[in-house]
């Protein structure tokens, strides 16, 4: 049975342009999300976004993935390494979670807007900025999770690790939001 | 922080879907049984919630989408050239295999019948070659037989033309004989 995927990538090489169309709004909310969280703006997002299109399209040829979304977000995670390399020579993004510590210094999030820091109290809102002050690595095995409803084997081969390492940054980045968020999830218990 | 317990890498992947029912079975009897494990599992089903609440759909700028379609219409959908190219495919080892094999074999038959020719000549001398004097074989019978007839051909005409010039040399002494008497009695008579 032919999947959604395939049968969008059928028409596009059957020359409908159209069915490109389709394929960036349905797959437009995980994937723009996850690569806005893990960048610092919406023009940098933007860019990412629309980068990782063209070279799917270029490459189209060569995609063997299960899943499309997988595959946009292998493309989107090696853009947004690149960039942060860019920034960052030094760092080493694919070592083992035994040095989130240093990673952290090296590589933090972005940081809450003024509004955000003014009080506002909205749960989502919190989290949200929780989630943007996790190191890179972990943030982004939690948004692959979270987003592209990846699973830990997608996520460990799109990245270059292993399960075993994809679920341990997702154990520290709920460990992390649990402390920082202790309140908030005290009164999602309550409600 | 420390790796996650077994417990908590069953949470984790059975947030995923990833759990087999066996090792989910066995996870639900230890969450009944452990208040931390109920809290981490609390933790992340916050986490979710939050994050598809508090997730800004924001929508990519009508810009960046019409980038992204022009790319799609510049490159186009890849159609294969039907003109058959003439390339070297490594799969198609197999046809190569055998000509390739066909070659060394006639290349080494061809040596084979060189050789033996040079030691055995006479065997691969047609009836039109030149003829081996000192040789023995069919070549040589061949133009013994040859040379026989046209000897005996040869021989019987210089038989007869012998014949008749010796016939000739008869005719040709009985005249002068006559001509020489009637020539001496016509002196005769004249003296």
């Amino acid at each position: 049975m032919e999947t959604q995927d395939n049968s969008w990538l059928r028409r596009y090489r059957a020359g409908d342009v159209g069915a490109i169309g389709e394929m960036v709004e349905h797959y437009r909310r995980p994937l723009f999300g996850y690569i806005l969280r893990m960048t610092e703006s919406q023009d940098d997002a933007e860019d990412i976004f629309q980068e990782v299109w063209i070279r799917a399209l270029r490459h189209v040829d060569q995609y063997k993935e299960k899943r499309l979304l997988s595959w946009l977000f292998r493309i989107a995670h090696n853009l947004i390494i690149d960039r942060a390399r860019k920034k960052k020579p030094d760092i080493s993004l694919n070592a083992s979670f035994d040095d989130q510590t240093s990673l952290e210094e090296q590589v933090p999030g972005p940081l809450p807007s003024p509004a955000d820091q003014a009080g506002d109290k909205d749960t989502g809102q919190r989290i949200t900025i929780a989630v943007n002050q996790l190191p890179l690595e972990q943030r982004s095995v939690f948004l692959m999770r979270m987003h592209g409803n990846l699973s830990f084997k997608e996520i460990a081969r799109l990245q270059g690790i292993s399960v075993n390492t994809a679920l341990g940054r997702m154990h520290y980045a709920i460990e992390k939001l649990r402390k920082r968020l202790a309140d908030e999830y005290a009164d999602y218990a309550r409600d | 922080m420390n790796t996650p317990s077994k417990w908590e890498s069953y949470i984790l992947q059975r947030e995923a879907g990833t759990l087999s029912p066996r090792k989910q079975r066995a996870l639900q009897r230890a969450l009944a049984q452990d208040p931390e494990l109920q809290a981490y599992e609390r933790t992340l089903a916050v986490a979710r919630q939050a994050m598809t609440d508090a997730d800004p759909d924001k929508p990519v700028s009508a810009f960046t989408l019409s980038r992204i379609i022009q790319e799609a219409e510049r490159h186009g959908p890849r159609v294969p050239d039907p003109t058959p190219t003439w390339t070297l495919r490594i799969p198609n080892w197999k046809p190569a295999l055998v000509y390739g094999g066909l070659s060394v074999l006639v290349l080494i038959l061809g040596s084979a019948l060189f050789f033996q020719a040079d030691r055995s000549g006479p065997a691969f001398q047609s009836v039109q070659s030149e003829p081996d004097f000192a040789g023995e074989g069919g070549a040589v019978v061949e133009w013994d037989r040859v040379f026989a007839e046209e000897y005996e051909a040869l021989a019987q005409q210089l038989h007869t033309l012998r014949t008749e010039a010796s016939e000739a040399a008869w005719l040709i002494n009985d005249r002068d004989e006559e001509a020489l008497a009637r020539e001496l009695l016509e002196w005769e008579h004249s003296t």
